[in-house]
């Protein structure tokens, strides 16, 4: 129900999977991280889309993918986080 | 029952001043905000004391730089309100400025944006919901995204969106406020500094500085000032809304921009076919393409072939983005969507110079901001 809150909200488990429905390589990034990466926009098999770096070098638009947990450091901190993000399983001509 | 700006009190846009967009320098922006208002009053022949309110749009400048800049025109002790509406502010001032000049509270009022580039936080990074990757996704990269999306849903070739900077480019070369004055060629535009996905630096805009305002006055105003009513250019609509729920959670922008575009179209008795000028948020060229096509102004994956024909071309079918637009005109974010007013006034006035579509009766601007938020404003003869 949309603008629901409080107790109509329930947390669930995603399946992790899904399909590319847009890749952009970013070249130049002036935040914390540094570019070159390749942020991808995900259908994920449960329904949502959401956004996130690729895990790889080159993807396209159909590819199936998988959700995988990355080791990030961060030099300010020198702490090490876990960065979701996603991998190409199968390409679109493949799959 | 609620009424819509065109049933309330004709409101006209009587003055237009610029002060160039370029990039940015040490200019203080008391200056560059007085260059504009100070045009905006000669254009319209009027003098400081006669203005009643003023609506300052700013994103990036820090809080209430409006009187310290206005108090230099007389300390006339008029209202003045700050509006901040991201990429949006100058169509929201503009908006709220018509809607007190149309209910009766003023007769004439002032509309401005100025800004310059100051540090950007947005709202939403405070709001208290982790996300995956928000930070490493600015706003070329969204667009970026949303070009693969469109070439991939429609079978063209990524690159030739870059032809829409080609077009804009050349318009912003005539324009003496433009930040870019240059033509450039396809392949200068592919050639240049690559940015994310498709995207090189010159199909992307230049975020700088300038100010842009308007004053808009009721029939009253025109009268009792005696303002030469043959320069005046009727607001017939005023739109805006924000983000809803859409089928496609990628395309909101442009799902946004046509409910947007059809409440402005309503009000003013308008159909796509019979706007001549258009003036929209073409901050990525593929923007151009998704917003033509929201508007109706192309059928569903046919702009890039309209736009190819001519069709958007100053003298073409609807001249979309004569001043330059965003990709060439600049975007310094408080003044963008005041400028876009005062290009479809000055087009609508037939003073446009070398630039000029002739014939245009009809314009229509088009803003959106982050959040997001979305304004349409038509402008007639």
């Amino acid at each position: 129900m949309c603008g629901g809150h409080g107790s109509v909200l329930t947390r669930c488990a995603l399946s992790g999977t899904g399909r590319l429905v847009g890749v952009a390589p970013v070249h130049l990034h002036a935040g914390k991280r540094s570019a070159p990466f390749t942020v991808v926009s995900v259908e994920l098999d449960d329904g949502p889309v959401v956004r996130t770096l690729l895990d790889g070098e080159t993807a396209k638009i159909g590819d199936r993918v998988t959700s995988v947990l990355v080791s990030v450091s961060n030099p300010d901190t020198d702490e090490t986080a876990l960065d979701l993000r996603f991998q190409v399983v199968a390409s679109e001509a493949v799959a | 029952m609620t009424v819509r700006l065109s049933d309330l009190r004709p409101v006209y846009v009587i003055g237009v001043g610029f002060h160039k967009y370029q990039f940015a320098s040490e200019t203080p922006y008391v200056e560059l905000g007085l260059k504009a208002v100070r045009d905006a009053l000669t254009d319209a022949d009027i003098e400081w004391p006669s203005v009643q309110s003023a609506y300052v749009a700013k994103a990036l400048l820090p809080m209430a730089p409006g009187r310290a800049m206005l108090r230099h025109l007389g300390a006339t002790g008029l209202p003045i309100v700050h509006v901040e509406n991201a990429s949006a502010s100058g169509s929201s001032a503009f908006r709220h400025a018509c809607m007190e000049v149309a209910a009766g509270l003023t007769d004439v009022s002032l509309a401005m944006g100025v800004d310059k580039r100051m540090p950007v936080m947005r709202g939403e990074a405070l709001a208290g919901l982790p996300d995956l990757a928000n930070d490493a996704i600015v706003p070329f990269t969204h667009f970026a995204l949303l070009a693969d999306q469109y070439a991939a849903r429609h079978g063209i070739d990524v690159e030739e969106t870059a032809l829409v900077a080609v077009k804009n480019h050349h318009n912003g070369s005539m324009n003496l406020n433009a930040q870019h004055q240059k033509e450039r060629t396809l392949d200068q535009i592919l050639g240049g500094k690559r940015i994310a996905g498709s995207f090189t630096s010159l199909q992307c805009t230049p975020v700088g500085e300038g100010a842009a305002a308007v004053i808009i006055a009721s029939e009253e105003g025109i009268r009792n000032l005696e303002v030469d009513r043959g320069r005046c250019i009727r607001v017939t609509s005023s739109a805006a809304r924000s983000q809803a729920i859409y089928e496609n959670a990628s395309t909101y922008d442009a799902d946004l921009t046509r409910e947007t575009t059809e409440d402005a179209l309503q009000e003013a008795g308008l159909r796509p076919s019979d706007l001549d000028l258009v003036e929209l948020h073409d901050a990525f060229t593929i923007e151009e393409l998704e917003y033509t096509e929201a508007m109706g102004l192309s059928p569903p994956g046919c702009a890039l072939y309209d736009l190819k024909e001519g069709a958007f071309d100053i003298g073409g079918r609807v001249a979309v983005s004569a001043s330059g637009g965003l990709i060439s005109m600049g975007h310094p974010i408080g003044p963008t969507g005041i400028g876009q007013i005062g290009e479809i006034t000055t087009q609508l006035r037939g003073e446009a110079g070398n630039r000029q579509h002739k014939g245009a009766r009809r314009g229509l601007a088009h803003m959106v901001g982050v959040g997001a938020v979305c304004y349409v404003h038509t402008l007639e003869k």
